[in-house]
């Protein structure tokens, strides 16, 4: 349990050393003014994706657990959190 | 010290706005949660009908190279050039770094078996402490070691941010960072209240859809999920939509104000 803490901590180091928590980043990046906060999140996205793809093709693991799809909450609920996004750029 | 207490005013207001969020979503989880009525576990190597390991590594060489194809036109690259000589604890560090320990945390968490989301995580410790003051929510009426994790994950963020601003000398920050007092004036309320009801958005829009900008986008593209790929779309497009209406005719702000104030960790 307690490692959860210490992931949660690097975690929050990495965004707040990343930029990712300033507002000229996030908006820039909404505005396509700024990539920073895009290319972030494309390779961390891509480092996690070739991790479990390799996991995987190595039977190494590890078991995915994976989100469900619900159709119109994804839409209902992607409005709401990107109309906050955008408003506070957070 | 005026500048130190708003910003003090300004982290009460997102955390108020978070746990409000958390409160609304639980208050209204009869009707959120029946929204796209029976789950399905679809994935992209489903859809397709290939082996999960062969997709995702095809998508994550795209992503990666498309990180690499953004930073050669990222049109903002110019304006970080004179933190280059900085010492390393003091300069923002760079995207390949950060998104290195970004992901490395996800794929750790997840051969710990667990799911790295923050919403998740915040739902989890008010359920927590809900749950300690005898009023579990109905949200999240079981509770274990799995969600003790989650929020613990959500409790480490704190110090993990602080740590890094302590560090960079960032954090006595700016209250009303200036490319908002660019846009819309040196309004504290107007920040405060923004951030507040954004919180509460973000919350109530994240548990509904099924994660944020980590659960389900970070964590859950991934997996191939389609539910994920669908929530981060559409929060995506909603938020640079909602970007674009109240900047309108104000874009330009962007790179005026980077190049003006020299935006750093310490004053955006």
């Amino acid at each position: 349990m307690w490692d959860g803490l210490i992931i949660g901590a690097l975690f929050g180091f990495a965004l707040h050393r990343g930029g990712l928590t300033r507002y000229s980043r996030i908006i820039g990046t909404l505005l396509m003014k700024d990539f920073k906060a895009m290319k972030f999140m494309f390779a961390g996205l891509a480092i996690t994706t070739l991790i479990y793809g390799m996991g995987d093709l190595l039977e190494l693991g590890p078991a995915q657990r994976i989100n469900g799809y619900f159709g119109m909450g994804h839409i209902i609920g992607g409005i709401l959190f990107g109309a906050g996004m955008g408003l506070a750029g957070l | 010290m005026a500048r130190w207490a708003a910003g003090k005013f300004l982290i009460i207001a997102g955390i108020l706005g978070l746990t409000t969020g958390v409160l609304v979503y639980n208050a209204l989880f009869p009707i959120l949660s029946g929204l796209g009525g029976e789950q399905q576990f679809v994935t992209l190597p489903m859809l397709l009908e290939m082996r999960y390991g062969y997709v995702a590594l095809g998508l994550g060489t795209m992503l990666l190279g498309m990180s690499f194809f953004l930073d050669r036109y990222d049109p903002a690259k110019k304006f970080d050039q004179e933190q280059k000589n900085l010492p390393v604890l003091k300069k923002e560090w760079g995207w390949l770094s950060t998104s290195a320990i970004a992901g490395l945390a996800i794929a750790i968490s997840a051969f710990r078996g667990e799911y790295l989301s923050f919403s998740g995580g915040l739902l989890a410790l008010v359920a927590h402490v809900a749950s300690f003051l005898n009023h579990p929510l109905q949200s999240a009426p079981l509770l274990s070691t799995s969600t003790a994790w989650r929020a613990m994950l959500f409790l480490g963020l704190i110090p993990g941010a602080f740590l890094s601003s302590l560090l960079a000398g960032a954090v006595r920050q700016e209250s009303v960072t200036p490319l908002f007092q660019a846009a819309f004036g040196r309004r504290f309320y107007l920040r405060i209240v923004t951030t507040f009801f954004a919180g509460i958005l973000m919350v109530v829009g994240a548990l509904t859809g099924g994660g944020c900008t980590t659960g389900a986008f970070m964590s859950g593209w991934p997996t191939l999920s389609i539910g994920s790929f669908v929530m981060g779309m559409t929060f995506f497009g909603t938020a640079m939509m909602t970007a674009h209406i109240l900047y309108f005719r104000k874009y330009h702000l962007v790179h005026e104000v980077k190049g003006k104030e020299h935006l750093n960790l310490s004053n955006d």
